[in-house]
């Protein structure tokens, strides 16, 4: 089968207004695709791994699932909510073909000859974005966001044997996000459910980086790539067998280097691109730029005037050239210490247009760069071309987007204090470039619409690093431009010897330190006056910031009474010294922290020390917020100022001698708190540093889960760190290599769990970490990766390498046919009550999720508690995905009958570990208690 | 946290309903107090029995332990929406003719149950009506005509 190339018929137009809206979503099927790990093609062909075997009866049987859709390498699956897909997707059971690797895999982008030189272009990230496509036996239609229409219909209707008019491409308002792809997925799959619109979401797609290495001598020019240049057909058209044909957007700038470029691959196949694919003509520009730049540099010619002398022909572009370079003074430009110009070309043949258009765009840049490698893009000079005159726009709309686009080819020096997608970076500040756009002829003023083409951005990389080098004779290669990467070529340049600014950093460091610990010995400390607090003077982002930090720190969570206005106070904590009530933490004046300086509120979040000079006990986890960064600390600040005053009162904690003493406090800080701002490791990644900030400083994580002392405080010493420890009555268990799971715990699976409260593998979030996930869905997707990347590095896992599906499988197995548990009292009872829900063995399928007991870690652990807590309690499904609630049996079970439960429930699903003792007491407690 | 209620759409026996009620009420109350559908009963509370068993989206769901919150988006199948007693749908019928019942609580599960698995194989044996009944208990003890009737209304055809 081949993809027609699109006819240029204009589009159907749409009279009928309600037809436009895509479906409310109460009346959305969702479907999910199963890839391949490996996304390959030939330029042609789909050339990854095909399933060999798939076996889909595992999700057929998970509740509300509409279709499974398997058509050559392409698999979906349709169900009412997306929770149930994703659910069922992860049930499907797959045996994939390996690709054949024809030729020996070459070393990539190993240069050839000396004179090749190999360049890194890393493509932009795509956001997430989704399609819905509908259809009702007559016309199929598909809501989604896309720059090719035309193509779109024209692939829909090959694949579905559909004509093309019954097809319509309605927008679904998501500028400016492709979902092509997506699109593609949501009509193979809605065609299984007649009648229902079929909504896929597309993730959000990392940045990737797009390999070019170029050799050339007098007479020609190599690229080998790492990719495939053409505008690919959507993924799943490739996965259903689909022979691509349609032209690539052809970057010429043959005629700009005298001799023909020719192209090579790297490998025969190469990844599918994220789309839009056309990024492949954007790194070919910054690669041949590049290079002809450093030709130039090496044979000590001019590069503006070298590319003149080759350009003969085309007088557009000389044209072109020529004006960029008298706007930008090229040739009298200054030689100033650490600044530099660069030059960059580019030519391209835009074939998506019809008919295909010409593109020119010529680019000088200027920066200065610091002694530690921090590049500054102080001007721009760009020239453009095009034959394409319909899309015109406004020239400062056109000069803020190239401002962005070029500072995002920048990357300043990574931090772990970085929220999301936060753009702030505190120390890092680009000024704003002046942009001098160059007109086409006839196009004479600034500041009315020009025409535009987005490609003529594509040689901005180029014009920068040539720049760069200009300025500091480094070479920058790949894209960002990384200013580390700088600052250490530089460093390597003979230089005066650098001050010896470390030394005395450290020195100061140990006096801080020694001072702080006199400080929090001291018994009573002063009060910090009351004042009036002015919050007009925080910014929008500050607030926003902050209340991101405390989602982090749940402050929420432990300030609200069950029932109780948000951070008012009043919850009971109970503490094996008693009973703590929280405080009101909203900004009212008198009963909350209203009157609170920002001196007072740091104090006491770092060293434990209300406003009045009190001693706060360390039920308040000031032990990790003394890791917060200050920017956090005073983002956090302002949040917490800026919310709705609360006048109220919360009863007060009153503990037993002695531990009503506060003062004794200043003992316990100075055995057991350090008061230090989180360190970063330099030897690990941002990712990694990010996931430790949040998971010791605001996270506090290790409240919980590091075992404590007689004296109530974290035990030290790295074995301790997260091994496991208790709180409100339920076991929090180890996060290191103590981890009692059956199966180890994976950065993948700590990622399902914390983000929706739910790992097929493991279990549910309940108890006190139920409310813990609910606040970390709402932090940026980024934050919650980096907490699973690092606990996962504290947990190296089994080094057998059976896939966690297998052993899953196994021990199913082993559970469902364990006899000798048949004949134990508590097997009636289990029948009677768990068995309708978490029976694998039989019994009718039903609506929500079969939780298995087998994989569940708490039946594994070596304490009962949570376990005990789920069956008195029961479970309010924490999660997104709609799974059910499980009831407490409290008041319909006695002791006896739980104990026998636990027993038989032990022995059946974890039948290699030892019986739990001590059952009797353990019950009675849990039974008893009465703060939850 | 504090409760609040709140406004669910919620789509019964084809007919949407807003429904004003905490989001964790579980939807056996929903029907029989808000919506007067008592066909579903309350038996144990605790999802053991089956009394209280309903369809979502085709699937036999006991009620009683189901919160709001997490029905919204479904389709909901109660015993009423099977059929009426002027025209009772195929599984009540086969419950008619086979005089199944004594005291009748149990038979909302027994028929949606049967329901549910005829959606999923229009032809069961009768190993699979055993294993798909195992879960729902009747303590009067009219087993024999209840397995009478499913076969009947597996046997019948639509």
């Amino acid at each position: 089968m081949t993809v027609p190339a699109p006819s240029s018929r204009p589009s159907s137009i749409e009279t009928d207004k309600q037809n436009l809206a895509p479906p409310s979503a109460a009346r959305l099927l969702h479907g999910v695709v199963l890839r391949p790990d490996q996304l390959l093609w030939d330029g042609r062909h789909y050339t990854g791994p095909a399933p060999v075997e798939v076996h889909a009866d595992g999700a057929r049987h998970v509740p509300g699932v509409v279709a499974i859709v398997i058509r050559q390498s392409f698999i979906g699956v349709v169900a009412s909510q997306p929770g149930q897909a994703q659910h069922a997707k992860s049930q499907i059971h797959v045996q994939w073909s390996r690709p054949v690797t024809d030729t020996p895999k070459s070393l990539p982008g190993a240069p050839v000859t000396q004179s090749a030189r190999s360049y890194q272009y890393q493509t932009d990230t795509q956001a997430a974005s989704w399609a819905i496509a509908l259809f009702d036996e007559a016309t199929l239609k598909v809501w989604c966001r896309t720059t090719q229409p035309e193509s779109l219909r024209h692939e829909i209707s090959a694949l579905l044997s559909l004509t093309p008019e019954q097809i319509q491409i309605l927008p679904n308002g998501q500028y400016p996000t492709e979902s092509y792809d997506a699109a593609v997925d949501a009509a193979l799959l809605c065609i299984h459910a007649t009648g229902r619109a079929v909504k896929v979401a597309q993730p959000a797609h990392p940045a990737t980086l797009i390999r070019i290495t170029v050799d050339g001598d007098k007479n020609s020019l190599t690229e080998k790539l790492s990719q495939y240049p053409a505008r690919r057909p959507s993924v799943a058209a490739l996965l259903c067998g689909f022979t691509h044909t349609s032209p690539a957007t052809a970057v010429q700038n043959n005629d700009a280097y005298g001799t023909p470029i020719r192209l090579t691959f790297e490998n025969p196949t190469t990844p599918i691109s994220t789309y839009p694919s056309e990024q492949v003509g954007a790194a070919q520009i910054f690669a041949r730029e590049s290079f002809f730049d450093e030709t130039c540099k090496a044979q000590k010619l001019d590069p503006v005037q070298a590319r003149l002398n080759q350009l003969t022909h085309d007088l557009t572009g000389r044209n072109l050239i020529e004006s960029v370079a008298s706007r930008a003074q090229w040739n009298n430009r200054p030689s100033k210490a650490g600044t530099g110009q660069g030059f960059a070309y580019g030519h391209v043949i835009d074939n998506e247009q019809d008919p295909p258009q010409q593109i020119w765009s010529a680019w000088i840049a200027e920066v200065s760069v610091d002694k530690e490698g921090l590049v500054d893009i102080t001007r721009l000079t760009v020239g453009h071309s095009t034959e394409e005159l319909n899309s015109r726009q406004a020239t400062p709309e056109i000069e803020s987007s190239l401002r962005q686009f070029a500072q995002g080819l920048l990357k300043p020096p990574d931090s772990f204090d970085q929220w999301g997608n936060d753009k702030e970076k505190p120390d890092f500040q680009v000024a704003r470039p002046n942009i001098d756009i160059v007109p086409q002829q006839n196009e004479n003023a600034i500041s009315t619409h020009i025409a535009w083409n987005e490609k003529a951005r594509w040689p901005a990389a180029a014009a920068i690093a040539n720049a760069i080098h200009d300025a500091t004779g480094v070479r920058l290669r790949d894209t960002p431009f990384d200013s580390r990467q700088l600052q250490q070529a530089l460093a390597q340049k003979p230089t005066p010897p650098a001050y010896k600014k470390w030394t005395y950093g450290l020195l100061g460091g140990i006096a801080a330190t020694a001072a702080g610990l006199v400080v929090s010995a001291m018994p009573w400390r002063s009060a910090i006056a009351p004042v009036a607090v002015d919050t007009r003077i925080y910014s929008e982002e500050a607030i926003n910031r902050g209340r991101l930090v405390a989602i982090a720190g749940d402050c929420m969570v432990c300030h609200t009474a069950e029932d109780g206005l948000e951070n008012t106070g009043g919850r009971a904590l109970e503490t094996p010294f008693g009973v703590v009530y929280s405080t009101n933490i909203t900004p009212d004046p008198e009963t909350g922290i209203g009157s609170w300086s920002y001196e007072a509120f740091e104090r006491a979040m770092r060293e434990g020390i209300h406003r009045d000079g009190r001693h706060l006990y360390p039920v308040f986890p000031y032990t990790a917020f003394a890791k917060i960064s200050d920017t956090d600390m005073q983002s956090l600040y302002a949040y917490l100022m800026t919310q709705p005053a609360v006048k109220h009162t919360p009863p007060k904690t009153e503990l037993t001698f002695p531990y009503n003493a506060r003062p004794l406090m200043a003992g316990w800080n100075t055995l057991f708190h350090e008061n230090a701002r989180f360190e970063p490791d330099p030897t690990k990644t941002t990712l990694w540093n990010r996931g430790a900030y949040l998971v010791q400083g605001a996270g506090h994580c290790a409240a919980c889960h590091t075992p404590r002392n007689a004296l109530g405080a974290e035990k030290s010493g790295e074995k301790n760190y997260l091994a496991g420890g208790f709180a409100d009555g339920w076991e929090a268990p180890p996060l290191n290599e103590l981890s009692k799971a059956p199966i180890a715990w994976t950065e993948a699976s700590l990622y399902d769990y914390l983000r929706t409260g739910f790992s097929s593998l493991h279990g549910v979030a309940s108890g006190p970490m139920a409310p813990v996930v609910e606040g970390l869905a709402q932090l940026p997707e980024s934050d919650v990766r980096a907490i699973a990347h690092y606990l996962s590095s504290l947990n190296p896992g089994s080094s057998e390498s059976e896939p966690a599906a297998l052993t899953a499988a196994k021990l199913e197995e082993i559970s469902r046919n364990n006899s000798a548990v048949m004949t134990m009292p508590g097997e009636s009872l289990f029948e009677g009550a768990c068995a309708v829900c978490h029976d694998a063995r039989e019994g009718p399928p039903l609506f929500g999720s079969r939780p298995s007991l087998a994989l569940n870690t708490n039946l594994h652990s070596d304490h009962p508690d949570n376990v005990i807590q789920v069956m008195m309690h029961g479970i309010a499904d924490p999660t997104q995905l709609g799974l059910g609630d499980m009831p407490g049996f409290k008041d319909s079970l006695n002791n006896q009958q739980m104990k026998d439960l636990l027993e038989y429930m032990r022995a059946r699903f974890a039948p290699e570990k030892a019986p739990w003792q001590g059952l009797d007491e353990k019950i009675e407690t849990i039974r008893n208690q009465t703060v939850r | 946290m504090s409760k609040t209620t709140q406004i669910t759409e919620l789509s019964v026996n084809g007919q949407s309903h807003q429904i004003e009620a905490d989001a964790d009420t579980p939807l056996l109350y929903i029907l029989r107090n808000d919506l007067e559908l008592n066909g579903p009963k309350f038996g144990c509370g605790l999802g053991e029995c089956g009394a209280c068993t309903v369809l979502i989206d085709g699937v036999a769901a006991r009620s009683c332990v189901l919160p709001l919150r997490s029905v919204a988006g479904h389709d909901i199948t109660t015993l009423e929406g099977l059929g009426s007693s002027a025209s009772p749908g195929r599984v009540q019928q086969a419950f008619i003719d086979q005089q199944a019942a004594q005291c009748g609580y149990c038979l909302n599960g027994m028929i949606m149950t049967i329901q549910a698995l005829l959606n999923r194989n229009p032809h069961p044996t009768e190993q699979q009506i055993r294993q798909e009944l195992k879960y729902n208990l009747c303590r009067c003890g009219t087993h024999v005509e209840i397995m009478a009737a499913a076969r009947q209304a597996a046997q019948s055809e639509q």
